[in-house]
């Protein structure tokens, strides 16, 4: 049974060989570890590693701490006002490529407050068909315009 | 120097002292290079700080 007094004479050598054999870095490596492994000379090797494992182990498995010590919250998913999202939506599918009805959905649409950014978001990515991550809602409602633009573009090229 | 290479040392004068009868300090080196082999990608500098903050805590040293 090596003490850790023991295991640092042994690794010792090891550095002064690896000095020896021009490997400085690997010397001074060595060394690190030595001094890592504290000063309680008279304590089993093996069993004082396989504690330092044990804890290092443990360590990894608990969830991290925040900067103030707290737990990491999960991400707050938003849920979705389904409802209103399906009613705007289908609102200006329906006012299709005829301007002044989509101006009235849309005005609706603005107008409403119980439409979270998310909501909008939803509403702009399903009208459009894209799956743009907005930065605000006035760039949701710029698309919804955009799309709608587009829309009849496309039908008046049919034409 | 990454921690693989430090265990290729490590088990390199583990065979030297057990070839030579120094079991006891070969034994704890084999003991040294399995804590060492769940870090392998780790700088020894880093894998060092994180040693050293193990051992504080530990009852044993």
């Amino acid at each position: 049974m090596a003490t850790i007094g023991e295991l640092r004479r042994a690794l010792d050598d090891i550095a002064h060989l690896c000095l020896a054999a021009g490997a400085k870095g690997a010397a001074k490596d060595i060394k690190l570890i030595t001094e890592a492994l504290g000063s309680i000379a008279h304590s089993d090797a093996v069993t004082v590693l396989s504690t330092i494992r044990t804890r290092i182990a443990e360590g990894r498995t608990k969830p991290r701490a925040g900067r103030n010590g707290a737990k990491r919250a999960a991400p707050k998913i938003a849920a979705l006002n389904d409802d209103a999202v399906a009613h705007h939506l289908t609102s200006l599918r329906n006012a299709g490529t005829n301007r002044q009805l989509f101006d009235m959905t849309f005005q609706a649409l603005t107008a409403d407050k119980s439409l979270t950014a998310a909501d909008t978001a939803e509403i702009a990515r399903r009208y459009s068909d894209t799956v743009t991550k907005y930065k605000s809602v006035k760039a949701a409602h710029a698309d919804i315009s955009k799309a709608f633009v587009r829309q009849a573009r496309f039908e008046n090229k049919l034409r | 120097m990454k921690v693989n290479q430090l265990i290729k040392v490590i088990e390199s004068a583990e065979r030297i002292y057990r070839g030579n009868g120094d079991v006891a300090v070969a034994d704890s080196l084999t003991a040294l290079s399995d804590l060492c082999a769940d870090h392998q990608t780790m700088t020894v500098a880093a894998f060092a700080k994180l040693v050293a903050n193990a051992a504080k805590i530990s009852p044993q040293g």
